[in-house]
Order: structure tokens, then sequence, then C-alpha cells
């Protein structure tokens, strides 16, 4: 083995050293809830000494660059399930549309599965997001799913799985790849098949307030029932309505989870690689604003 | 009241969580009269709920004992205010309190020794300690009144024999199981309540219906189910419980239709001219909640069937002319 040689496999070495599960952590809702409520996040700090990313980035920037370079390592590592999301709050709601007429839900309940990203504008598109760490296991039944409950379905991946992903899903199945230079590339465009729109469905993924207020608007009054049956009742009444009625009035009353007005305030303020948390996270302006302040701090100094 | 020489034999330990407090409050008439010792280990940082109770039993003479060094939930590693708020509150001061101790394998003789000099009546949770005839010996030079609370699968009956007096068993009869879909419909519960004096205890102890296992919240459920004990005369006293599931146990929508699944089952075993099972309170509350068809949410009906199993050891333990 020459000198060279043996230099860069030390190199290699050095950098496989860095964990990169831990890195991926920080971008978590725990920590970013930690870090709106209290200022401060220990565990951050944790994850960041062990992870070894000290290597590559320094904890002497502003926090906020500190997350942006560690997005960075992600981006060009690990490209987990956050990066995804992230990247669709970036390039779909806060590029083509705007967040007064549009918006994105994570974790939606569709039937047995849960919605990895839902973006909401005149209609509904679903993205089920299989990163290269994830599986195709469940993809079969969580399309199935979706299908029920929302217009477009489409699922996202890397470009070594586009093939397979092909073999898997049906033709109205869209199909965007997040390229290697980080780019969201549609493969293929999603067919809405409102044919398959199921009103039960749709009405389980609303909330008691959400199906009651479609109802009263609907039927003028809802019947009084005693809570135990409230649920068969109130779904009996909302399956008389049209399927397509039923999910236009599921995104007008989903588009209401989110704040358009707090989003747009503070889209600008937040670094890229956080851009997602305007989603992901519930947050008052009170915590939205220490948020920011704390970003703005020396990481090191804003973590402790 | 003269509380000198009230001596209880049923000592129910609760997780001092929303309900498990407010039922504690609600009930305290019933716990006086019936001479329990309520054991509450606090698991919020929150202590406000677990103060008012306090004062609340305390002021009623209700005897009760307060874990200063929970092993569960938010003080885990840290009780120390716990025992400031004991401290400061003075709650000692009443015959009715007992500073409640965990003592496992990471205890040291040391720190044993220093709460027995520092309060004068101590309720020492025995959960894994090993030193029992070292402990047993400085219990007895040490002029605090202490009962012994022992966690049955933690504390091996010889080292149990070593100690003198003041013996509490608990013995967790809820026998969990992962999914609520999977408890049988009736099973042994404990037979404790009959055998503690044959056993050489001065009374026994347990979970309630909640498992001796701590479990911050319970997600969805997708199996509504409600535990209720009961007391079978026919077979020697011994407690069974039912466990009275939904019908549907898949998903997690509608949690109140299944609960008025699982309760018409509980309604149906109740109104048996023979049910086993004793009309409390609680149990009529069951009936009226069935009769207006109202669900009042997972974490009362738990309220609801931990206040049936204090009413119906309240009432085997009743002195029967």
């Amino acid at each position: 083995m020459t000198y060279r040689h043996s230099m860069t496999m030390q190199k290699q070495a050095f950098h496989q050293s860095i964990n990169s599960q831990l890195v991926s952590r920080l971008f978590s809702s725990r920590i970013q809830n930690e870090l709106m409520i209290h200022g401060r996040s220990r565990s951050a700090l944790q994850y960041i000494k062990e992870s070894n990313i000290l290597s590559e980035v320094s904890l002497q920037l502003p926090l906020r660059d500190f997350f942006d370079s560690a997005y960075c390592y992600l981006k060009r590592n690990y490209r987990n399930e956050y990066v995804y999301k992230n990247v669709l709050a970036q390039k779909i709601v806060l590029g083509i549309h705007s967040l007064t007429t549009s918006t994105m839900l994570s974790e939606l309940r569709a039937g047995t599965s849960k919605a990895d990203v839902v973006v909401l504008n005149g209609t509904s598109t679903v993205y089920e997001i299989k990163s290269e760490l994830d599986s195709f296991a469940r993809l079969a039944s969580q399309i199935a799913s979706y299908q029920k409950v929302f217009d477009k379905v489409v699922v996202i991946t890397s470009e070594e799985r586009i093939a397979e992903l092909k073999t898997l899903v049906p033709p109205s199945v869209g199909i965007d790849v997040l390229t290697k230079r980080y780019q969201i590339h549609t493969e293929r465009g999603p067919v809405s098949s409102p044919e398959k729109l199921d009103q039960a469905m749709i009405f389980d993924t609303l909330r008691k307030e959400e199906y009651r207020e479609i109802l009263t608007k609907h039927f003028g009054s809802i019947p009084a029932v005693p809570n135990g049956r409230a649920y068969s009742v109130y779904k009996r009444l909302f399956c008389q309505l049209s399927p397509s009625v039923a999910h236009d009035e599921m995104v007008r009353i989903l588009k209401r989870r989110t704040d358009a007005q707090l989003l747009s305030m503070y889209k600008a303020q937040l670094p890229t690689s956080l851009l997602a948390s305007l989603f992901l996270i519930k947050f008052t302006q009170t915590q939205m604003r220490n948020f920011i302040a704390v970003l703005d701090r020396e990481a090191e100094v804003a973590l402790t | 009241m003269n509380t000198q020489g009230r001596k209880g034999v049923y000592f129910p330990y609760f997780r001092g969580k929303q309900f498990e407090l407010i039922l504690l409050r609600e009930q305290q008439a019933l716990l006086a009269r019936s001479s329990f010792v309520p054991v509450i280990e606090p698991v919020t940082d929150s202590l406000n709920s677990v103060k008012k109770t306090l004062q609340s039993l305390l002021k009623s003479e209700t005897m009760v004992s307060l874990i200063i060094n929970p092993a569960n939930g938010d003080l885990k590693n840290d009780g120390s205010q716990v025992e400031r708020m004991v401290d400061e509150d003075k709650y000692v001061e009443s015959d009715c309190f007992y500073v409640g101790y965990i003592i496992d394998s990471t205890t040291t003789i040391d720190q044993i020794r220093a709460i027995l000099a520092k309060y004068t009546q101590v309720m020492l949770i025995h959960n894994g300690f090993a030193l029992g005839r070292e402990l047993s010996a400085i219990i007895d030079a040490s002029g605090c009144n202490v009962t012994n609370l022992f966690i049955e699968n933690q504390s091996p009956r010889l080292y149990r024999n070593h100690y003198k007096g003041n013996k509490i068993l608990n013995r967790d009869g809820f026998k969990k199981c992962f999914l609520n879909k999977e408890y049988p419909d009736v099973e042994s519960f404990s037979d404790l309540h009959c055998t503690y004096v044959d056993e050489g205890l001065d009374g026994f102890s347990d979970f309630l219906i909640n498992g001796s296992e701590y479990v911050e919240a319970g997600g969805p459920a997708s199996t509504v189910t409600i535990h209720l004990t009961f007391v079978d005369p026919e077979l020697d006293n011994q407690m069974f419980i039912y466990h009275f599931k939904s019908d549907r146990t898949e998903g997690i929508s509608d949690p109140g239709g299944k609960f008025l699944e699982a309760l018409s089952k509980l309604v149906n075993v109740v109104s048996l001219d023979n049910s086993k099972i004793l009309k409390t309170e609680a149990v009529k509350e069951y009936l009226q909640l069935f009769e207006q068809e109202h669900f009042p949410g997972l974490g009362y009906v738990k309220k609801l069937s931990m206040q049936h199993h204090l009413e119906t050891l309240s009432d085997f333990l009743r002195p029967k002319d």
C-alpha cells in the first residue's frame, strides 16, 4: 500500500466516524420544540458531540448557520425523511404557490396509514416519501388508503429507486425524484382519481369540530346525540355528501390547521434547513419569536 | 378524632397522575372510614395537585404515605422538590402522614439511616434492596416508626423474614396485556386480602387495576376495555377481574362508540340477578352512563374502575356483625 493510498483510507475512516443518524436527530420535532419552549436544548448538544459532526462544523457559528451546515451534511450523506420534507416545504409551498392559497400538513391520518406530507391548494396532493433509507413494504396499502382520501398521490424517491418504484405503483400515481443535485424532478405526474374517494375515510381524517362544521354548513343544523353515539350518527350523515363535495370540504377545512399569516411572517426569518418546521411543529407567535432569537446566538452558547 | 392505634390493612399504591389524585380527593371519606392508607408516588414535576390532595386527606385525618424519592415519571432522578415540599408544609406534624421512601439495589444503608434519623414515621418501599439483616437491625435501633411495604416480585420471602413488624405485601394482581384485545373476559386477580394474616403480614397492597408498570399516557386504544374487580363468595372470597372489551378491536376512531360496546357487556353482567359484582357507587355511575349513552373519556373510565376497586375492598373488609 502506498503512503498516499493509506492517507485516503484514513481520511475516509475519519469521515465515516460521523454518526449520520445522530446528526439527523438534530432536526427532529423534539429538539425544535425544546428550542421553542425552553430556548435551549441539552439533548441537541449531546447529539452534536456524540455524532462527531464537529469535525466538519463549528459550534462557534450562529445557531442558524450551524443548522444549515449540519443540514448540508445530511443532504450529501444521509437523505432521510426530514430532508425530503424540507425540500418539499421549500420548493412546493414557498415556491410555486403562495402561502395564502396553499399549505402543507404532515402526519395526516388516512385510514390505517399516516400521510407523510399533504399539500393543499385548490385540491389535495399527498406525498409519500420513500427515501433511500425507507422500505417499499407498505407502499401498496398506503396508496390504496391515500386514494380514498386525497385527489392526487405522488411518491417521492431517490434516483436509484425509480425503476423499481415504477413496477410497484399504478399509473395514476405520480413519481417525483429528489435528484443528486437536490432538485425535485417530476418523472411522471399524478392523475386524479375522484372515483376512488371514500366519504367514510375522509370523515376519519377530520377532527370533531371540523366535521361538525361541515355538517352544519350542509344540513343547516346537526342532530343532538349523546356523545357515545355522536361519531356513528355524524359519520352516517357525512356519508350522504357526494365524494367530491366531501373531499373539497375537507381541503377547505384542513387549510385552517395552519395559520397562513403566521407562516408568511416567519418564513423569511428561518434558515433554509428549518423551513419544514413551519409545518411540522405547532407553535405560538411567542415561541417562534424565541426560536428565531435563539437561532441568532452562537450555537454553543444557545444550546447550553 | 384520636388516630393513635388506628391501623390500616389496605395500602392502595397510586402513581400520582391527574385522575388518581382527583379520585383520592373525592373518596377521602371512604378512605378514612375504611382506614385505607393510600401510597402516592408523585410522577409530575408540578406538585400543586399532589399538595392539594395531601392537604385535603390530612385535614380529614385520612392516613397517607407520600413517596419522596419517586422512581418513575418527571421526578425519577431528582425527588428533592418532593422532600422540600414535605419539609416546608410540615406534613409530618400529622400522625396520619407517612414519609414514603423507595429502597432498591442502588440505595445505600447510609441513605436509609439518614431518612430514619430525619423523620419519625416512615414507610420503606422495599423494591429490590437486599441487605435485610442489616437494615432490620438498623430499624430496631432507630426508634423510628417504620412500616415495611414489600413489592412482592422484588422482595423474596427470606428477605422479608428479617423484618419483625409492620409488614405489608404489595401483590400486583393485574396481569397487564400488551394489547387491550388480549385480555381474557374474566380472570383471577388476587387472594391476598384473605390470606395476608396467615402469611404473617399486617396488611396488603396492590396497584389497583393499573398494574405495577408505569405508563406515562396510553396512546389511542384500538380496543376500549373496562376493568372491574369482584370478590367471589363461592370461591373462598378470592378476587377476580372482568375485562369488558369493545366488539371492534381495530383502528383508533370512535372511542366513544367502542366504550358503549364495552359498557353494554358490563351492564349485562351487572344486571344479572346473581351478579357477583358489587353494586358500588361507581357501578351505578356506569349504569347511568349507559342510560345516557355518554362517553366521559378514558381517563375518567379508569378512575371509575379504581373507585369500584376501593369500594369493593372497603365492603369486604368492613367488620360484619
